[in-house]
Order: structure tokens, then C-alpha cells, then sequence
């Protein structure tokens, strides 16, 4: 098989994560900009599309190596989802973090803010009542007579990882809900 | 085989070293000293590997592998900083969720949001930080945006751009 290359074909099956995450990428910007998918869309089908290439490029390494490619196999697969991991925590820099409008404020203001002034335009209440909404509006959280009930949605799957991140790392008063929680 | 061991290995002694230093004392800069904890852990196993005698076999055995090894390492390293930045700064979205979900059918007073997601919580900690990350400089009593910050945003604004995306409020 050596013909078809002209690096040694073991190197050429090292890169191939960084070869389908080129096209996991492009994928997604000709999605975004061009075919006007929306973002979410356009990441997933980046992802999906980059994944096939791996799928197959794995498939004929198969072929051609039995079952010694597959440790290797883990290696690409790992390696391409971490990398798609990666880009998509690029292009979500910022997108709603709080720091990156507040700096957007300072930049539109003559003479920068004082507290009380960013305070008026980003205060906590707001930002809880603004994302109590979206997470209504999203059906990720149900509104009964004025209380609130957890649904089963990906926000949540993200949140019970992350208290179970903080709680190995930094122990159990890092928890997010656990310090002082009011009896209700 | 060997391999995948031998790489999941290296990652679970950085891992440790990493839980031992975080419960005595978390760092001043700790992503940085997530990095240096990853990467230094590789190299020191990658120079153990050829200096004590019998460790050798264990070693990647050409440039193709040791290319598998050394890709997985820092793409795992650098995913499990970019995920270290979530776990360390929750946003009030998470919290919500997590408080909702823990109320199970008692279901969850707004109240208690508010007085968990405060100013003091989460807006001032914030502006701390951009001060101290010399993103913003405080000048009386009033916050401005410094060169840093503006690159920075300037940086974002791209990104949005590429991605044909406007930041949200709230």
C-alpha cells in the first residue's frame, strides 16, 4: 500500500484528525455564511462531516492493517473529537459571556463607566430574569404557578458534568448549588 | 496496545499531580499552571522512558507513534483547560438549571435565584477580573477599556464575523 503515498501511510494516519478537522471547520463556514444554515446546524453538520472522513479513513486503515489499527483507531477518534471540542469552544468565545460586554460598554463610553452605571445596564436580577426566560422559551425549564421544574435537555447534562468537574477538582463546597442554599 | 495505555497513563499521573496541588491550594494562575503540569508530566515520562534502563520498550516505537501520542496529549491537555475555564466560572444559565434540577418536584422559587446570582456574586468578580487581567484599568471611580481589552475585543468581533454571529444579551 506504501505506492499510494508518498509519506509513510502510518504518518498520513496520524494526521488524519487534523486533516478532517480542516474540513470539520470549512465545513461549517461554508454552512454558516454561504448555504445559511444556522449556527448550531452548521456546527453539527461540520462535526458530522468531519466525523465521516475519520469513519473512513479508520475503515480502510482497517482494511489494509486488521485488528493492530485498532488502538490507532482510538487515537483518531479521541484526537478528532477533542479537536472539534476545541473549534467549537473557539467560535463560542464570547458569544454570551457577560466580561466581553461589559469591555463592549467601556469601548462604546466617552470616559469608561462607573460601577452604579454598569450596574444599570447589566445587574444580576436582569440576567436572571432574562435567562429564566430563554430557558422557558427553550422548554429546558417548565413555569407552573411560579415555580420552576428541570427538564431533561442538554443544558442540564452539561450542568450535572460541570458540578461533578467542580466537585472532584475543588471538593464538595464548590458544588453550584450546595453552599448556604435556603430551605425552600 | 501499549501505546494507548502507555498515553492514558501519562495523562492519569498529570491528572493526579494536578488534583494534589488543587486541594492543598489552587494556583494564583492556575491555567497556566494546568499547562505546565500537563506538559512538563510528558516530557519528564518521554526522558524517563530512554534514561532508565528497561522502560524503553514501553516507549513509542516510531515517528508515527510517537506523533499519536504527542497529538492526543496536547488536544487532550488543551480541551481539559478550555473545560477547567467552565467549571471555574459557571454562568448563571448552569446554576439555574442545576437549582431546578435539585428542587426536583418541590420546583424552584425564583427567589432563590436571586439570591444566589448576585451583583456582588457575579458582575463585580467580573470586572475584578478584567481589571486584574489589565483588560480594563479603574481610574477613580470610573472603569475604561485598556489596549489589551480592545485587542481582545477586537479578536471576538472576528470571530462573530467568521461565524456570521452577533453576541446575545443577557
Amino acid at each position: 500500500m506504501t505506492e499510494y503515498f508518498l509519506l509513510s501511510p502510518d504518518l498520513v494516519h496520524a494526521i488524519v484528525p487534523i486533516i478532517s478537522t480542516v474540513a470539520n471547520v470549512l465545513a461549517q463556514l461554508v454552512c454558516v455564511r454561504y448555504i445559511g444554515l444556522s449556527y448550531y446546524r452548521s456546527v453539527v453538520v461540520g462535526f458530522v462531516l468531519g466525523g465521516v472522513l475519520t469513519g473512513g479513513a479508520e475503515c480502510l486503515y482497517f482494511y489494509w492493517n486488521g485488528m493492530e489499527s485498532l488502538p490507532l483507531a482510538f487515537f483518531n477518534i479521541a484526537n478528532y473529537c477533542l479537536l472539534g471540542f476545541g473549534y467549537f469552544s473557539f467560535i463560542n468565545i464570547g458569544k454570551t459571556a457577560l466580561r466581553v460586554r461589559m469591555l463592549t460598554e467601556m469601548k462604546n463610553s466617552q470616559n469608561g463607566l462607573t460601577l452604579a452605571e454598569i450596574l444599570a445596564i447589566y445587574n444580576a436580577r436582569n440576567i436572571v430574569d432574562i435567562r429564566v426566560d430563554r430557558l422557558v422559551r427553550n422548554g429546558q425549564l417548565d413555569r407552573t404557578n411560579g415555580r420552576f421544574y428541570s427538564r431533561m435537555s442538554i443544558t442540564l447534562a452539561i450542568a450535572i458534568t460541570i458540578d461533578l468537574f467542580k466537585l472532584v477538582v475543588f471538593g464538595k463546597d464548590a458544588r453550584m448549588t450546595a453552599p448556604d442554599r435556603p430551605q425552600e | 496496545m501499549h501505546l494507548v495505555y502507555f498515553s492514558l497513563a501519562l495523562l492519569a499521573v498529570a491528572f493526579v499531580i494536578h488534583l494534589s496541588i488543587w486541594r492543598v491550594r489552587v494556583p494564583s494562575k492556575p491555567l497556566k499552571a494546568l499547562l505546565a503540569i500537563f506538559f512538563l508530566t510528558g516530557l519528564v515520562s518521554a526522558a524517563l522512558l530512554y534514561l532508565v534502563p528497561g522502560l524503553a520498550e514501553f516507549a513509542p516505537a516510531s515517528l508515527a507513534e510517537w506523533v499519536y501520542v504527542t497529538l492526543f496529549h496536547i488536544t487532550f491537555t488543551l480541551s481539559y483547560v478550555v473545560a477547567y475555564t467552565s467549571i471555574e466560572n459557571v454562568s448563571p444559565t448552569l446554576i439555574t438549571v442545576m437549582s431546578a434540577y435539585e428542587a426536583g418536584d418541590l420546583g424552584l422559587d425564583v427567589n432563590y435565584l436571586q439570591e444566589v446570582i448576585t451583583d456582588e456574586s457575579f458582575i463585580k468578580p467580573r470586572l475584578e477580573d478584567l481589571v486584574e487581567q489589565e483588560m480594563a484599568t479603574l481610574e477613580g471611580d470610573r472603569y475604561k477599556i485598556a489596549a489589551k481589552g480592545l485587542r481582545f475585543l477586537k479578536f471576538i468581533f472576528f470571530v462573530h464575523w467568521l461565524i456570521n454571529q452577533r453576541t446575545k444579551t443577557g
